[in-house]
């Protein structure tokens, strides 16, 4: 059987389904072509889940605090992990239910099952039923996304070596869990097994935690693990593991020297890689490289009228960065011309407290050959941080000398994922410190800090001795 | 509605302009961002696009004419033919000082309708003694005159009203714009919803393409072309140059044939690596690079009151270009630290925006030594106009196979003839001979360039 469409799109997650709710929305036959579950990664094992567990531990950390809120809790508390995963499962299934309703409604066609290139316009799905294909007249968006990468190292194909999606669905909490990467991944998922007693060791590479965001939020966040006994060890490499007595052994080399660390489960969380394999990507002639597709700002691949969008690009691997390109992606092929803005992504990592940036790093800034200038603002002088008992962490903003051009926002705070927004608007509105100091800022507020902060980018912080 | 066209103040230092050309026609209907007409500076000539739609109602600056930045040159309305009456009257009635319905600006400029401020006298007052120049002062009076206390506003904010932030602009593209002397309702805006971002301040204050690419050819008539733009530009500089300059050409044939091969073999083996061929002036520019700094008198230029000559320090190398916009000289800053490789890329970096009207303002500026090649319209000698304020230049011709005694032997030869034009009033026959004779047996011998 032959479908006519105007735009097909492989791959149901965030990058392909909003795809396809836009085209709807312009007026487009759409089809969607999805092998699992609507929702990708990011609905199903990726940021809705972590997040919905992140929650569990937060509250049961601040039950924790109850008292140092004058709250006294009589009889304890209990995590009850399967309670807790079944929360998780119903959110899930809330979300996927939603925006398979929202895909029905636009009149999106879905189409269960593997997609694969047969000329640069069409499309064949291997059906029990015999093979469809579908033909699509304006543009094809690849939307595949991507998977955990494994590491080739001895002993990582032994049971209880798993990766993020085998630790989202874990039926009972182990004792000893070692995280091989600190990144927004690994740290997260600390968060959650950290909050909930377990004994926690993250290894990464790189000096810090968070290597690609400002260096002063990996930094504070290593503090605050140390904090609560969540070990990391930076600088550091997973070399082997054995099956040990009572255990998994892992080999470590640290700059001290090879440390052995004995853990129930290892989480390898060291990057994803992006979903390229058996597309027919070849038969179309789109080009193929190891980080990805690669695509220009309007999210075309070198095929005309192939458009790829999200993880399988490998450009900054977020979901609000591949719903982004999925907009533009068919904007484009059905003729609005669109480009992708990448000068606003925010990066919100969910820890406790949680991180955040948005722009230029301080280091990326001194690069870029920016005079730059720094403003921190510490949480422990804000007045509505001190009422939330949450003090550690600060705002950063970084500005250049010239014109005061604000070039990043950088925070660890509570609600720093939601804070961070106020910096992507300067970002976009091209703000120099002026606006956002002239700009009133309640209180009290969190909010506060961000303006403290650029206040004290000309070293005129009013509530810092000076 | 009336809407004045405003010459727009197009660099730092521009304070008047020369219409060289209206692109549109009195009664042509005219979009935001066309081109209206170019003008002429003293540094280039540049396109001034419509500020807003309409139709070219009148030219009040005609071809030729000289007036101030922020004139108005010329009046945009929303229907062909608009009653103009009330504009003309206003002028004459602001002249006497009355009320006048106001006619609309685009963004926020000075009142400077023809040329001539009009100001209060108290305001003229005020300005003598704050030390301010009306021309940067907003009016806010009737008609837009100015009045004391825009002077003294103005005075007080110690910074010219001009770039004040437009709606249009974001804050940081303000405050580019005042620090680099940009006019913002100048402007082209690329941001979201018409905003001028930035990068667009930045883009407004590099040059633009010097004549307007793609001029309909019937617009030109073939009996008068107008001698402006670049063309004004090259006129006078040669005229100056062969007026000032006593000019005395030598011309020597070189052997090239090691040199020929040996570019034929460093082809073979870098055009891949290299992405681009070394051709013959890329190899002259080394030869030539090396006996100027070994020849440092040839290096050198006069200076303004033709009272010193200056030797100078580095080699800035420029080498003649024929664009579509007429004779361009790309320059080569310090090309005695690079090496091939890299002189030919940047050559060819800086051929490309000359080639699409996209230099950089040091592009084509600070020369210390030009190199001219007509060897591929088979020319041989040539007496070629030297670059002042340089010393000299040099005239390549073209390489090609002649009869030649070589080894007692008539046999073919790749020969090379070159021409040196130097200024005899720095340099005398024989030390220009001698440096003309170095470049010959560099020519001739290329390996003593690893010498």
């Amino acid at each position: 059987m032959v479908i006519q469409t105007d735009i097909a799109i492989l791959g149901g997650g965030p990058g392909g389904y909003v795809a396809a709710l836009r085209a709807a929305q312009l007026g487009a036959r759409v089809t969607l072509i999805e092998q699992d579950r609507i929702g990708g990664v990011c609905l199903n094992v990726g940021c809705i889940p972590t997040k919905a567990l992140l929650r569990s531990a937060e509250v049961y950390r601040i039950l924790q605090r109850a008292e140092s809120f004058g709250l006294r809790l009589e009889g304890g508390i209990v995590p009850d992990w399967s309670a807790i995963q079944a929360r998780k499962e119903v959110i899930i299934r809330q979300l996927v239910g939603g925006v398979e309703k929202l895909l029905h409604r636009a009149g999106v066609r879905v189409i269960n099952g593997r997609g694969q290139f047969i000329t640069p316009r069409t499309l064949a799905i291997e059906k029990a039923e015999g093979t469809l294909s579908v033909e699509a007249a304006r543009g094809i968006v690849v939307a595949t996304g991507s998977r955990p990468i494994q590491l080739p190292l001895p002993g990582i194909d032994l049971p209880g070596v798993i990766d993020s999606t085998g630790a989202l669905g874990l039926e009972d909490l182990p004792k000893r869990l070692l995280i091989v990467g600190g990144g927004v991944v690994g740290v997260e998922l600390a968060e959650i097994f950290g909050a909930f007693g377990v004994q926690v060791t993250v290894v990464e590479m790189l000096d810090r935690l968070l290597p690609q965001m400002d260096a002063d939020l990996g930094a504070g966040l290593a503090w605050a693990f140390e904090q609560r006994g969540v070990r990391v060890h930076l600088d550091s490499r997973l070399e082997r593991v054995d099956a040990g007595p009572s255990g998994l052994l892992a080999t470590i080399a640290a700059p001290s020297g090879q440390v052995t660390v004995e853990a129930d489960l290892i989480l390898v969380a060291v990057g994803r890689r992006p979903n390229v394999e058996n597309l027919g990507l070849d038969v179309a002639g789109v080009r193929v490289e190891r980080t990805g597709i690669p695509v220009n700002l309007q999210m075309e691949t070198n095929v005309p009228g192939v458009y790829a969008v999200g993880d399988v690009t490998g450009v900054a691997p977020l979901a609000h960065v591949a719903m982004q390109g999925g907009e533009v992606a068919v904007e484009n092929a059905l003729g609005h011309p669109a480009k992708l803005d990448l000068k606003t992504v925010p990066w919100s990592v969910y820890t406790d407290p949680e991180v955040a940036g948005v722009g230029l790093t301080e280091a990326q800034a001194r690069e870029a050959g920016y005079d730059v200038v720094a403003g921190r603002f510490p949480l422990n002088a804000n007045g509505k941080a001190l009422t939330y008992g949450e003090t550690a962490g600060f705002v950063k903003v970084v500005s250049e000398a010239r014109y005061g051009e604000v070039l990043g926002l950088h925070l660890i705070a509570p609600h720093a994922s939601d804070l961070i927004h106020e910096g992507g608007l300067a970002l976009a509105l091209e703000a120099t410190l002026d606006e956002l100091i002239t700009t009133l800022h309640g209180h009290p507020t969190l909010g506060e800090a961000i303006r403290e902060a650029a206040l004290e980018c000309r070293g005129a912080a009013l509530h810092l001795p000076h | 509605m009336i809407t004045e066209i405003i010459l727009p103040k197009l660099g730092q230092t521009m304070e008047e302009g020369t219409i060289v050309e209206w692109i549109k026609r009195e009664g042509d209907a005219v979009r935001r961002d066309e081109i209206l007409f170019t003008v002429e500076t003293d540094k280039a000539v540049m396109e001034v696009e419509a500020t807003a739609d309409g139709f070219l109602r009148k030219i009040l600056v005609p071809v030729g004419q000289t007036v101030p930045v922020l004139a108005a040159v010329a009046l945009l309305t929303p229907t062909a033919n608009e009653d103009i009456s009330s504009y003309h009257a206003a002028q004459a009635h602001t002249e006497e000082g009355m009320a006048v319905p106001p006619v609309q600006r685009p963004g926020v400029l000075p009142p400077e309708a023809t040329g001539r401020l009009i100001a209060s006298p108290r305001a003229r007052k005020a300005a003598r003694e704050k030390g301010i120049d009306l021309s940067l002062v907003a009016g806010t009076g009737p008609g837009g005159r100015i009045v004391e206390h825009d002077v003294l506003t103005s005075a007080a904010a110690q910074a010219p009203a001009l770039p004040a932030a437009s709606p249009r602009a974001t804050p940081l593209a303000a405050k580019a714009a005042q620090a680099l002397g940009v006019d913002l309702a100048a402007v082209p805006p690329t941001g979201v919803s018409g905003r001028i971002v930035k990068a667009d301040v930045e883009a407004a204050v590099r040059p633009t393409p010097p004549f307007p690419a793609g001029l309909p050819a019937a617009e030109i008539q073939p009996s008068s072309i107008p001698v402006a733009g670049l063309r004004r530009i090259i006129a006078e500089r040669m005229a100056t140059s062969h007026q000032a300059a006593a000019r005395v050409t030598l011309v020597t044939e070189a052997d090239a044939t090691a040199l020929v091969d040996a570019r034929e073999q460093l082809k073979a083996a870098v055009e891949a690596e290299w992405g681009f061929a070394p051709g013959y002036n890329d190899l002259l520019a080394i030869i030539v690079t090396r006996a100027l700094l070994e020849f440092p008198y040839i290096n050198a230029r006069l200076s303004a009151d033709a009272q010193t000559i200056e030797r100078l320090p580095q080699v800035n190398l420029g080498i003649a270009v024929d664009t579509e916009r007429g004779l361009l000289v790309p320059v080569i800053r310090d090309a005695g630290r690079k090496g091939l490789r890299a002189l030919g890329a940047e050559f060819r970096t800086l051929v490309e925006r000359a080639r699409t009207g996209k230099s950089l303002p040091d592009d084509l500026t600070g020369g210390t030594f030009t190199i001219t090649n007509l060897g591929m319209y088979d020319i041989d000698a040539f007496t070629p106009i030297i670059n002042l304020p340089e010393a000299a230049i040099l005239g390549a011709g073209r390489i090609q196979a002649r009869p030649a005694v070589y080894g007692g032997q008539i046999v073919a030869r790749q020969m090379w003839t070159l021409s040196l034009s130097f200024d005899h009033r720095l340099v005398d026959g024989a030390p220009a001979a001698r440096f003309l004779q170095r470049i010959k047996r560099l020519v001739e011998n290329p390996y003593l360039l690893l010498g």
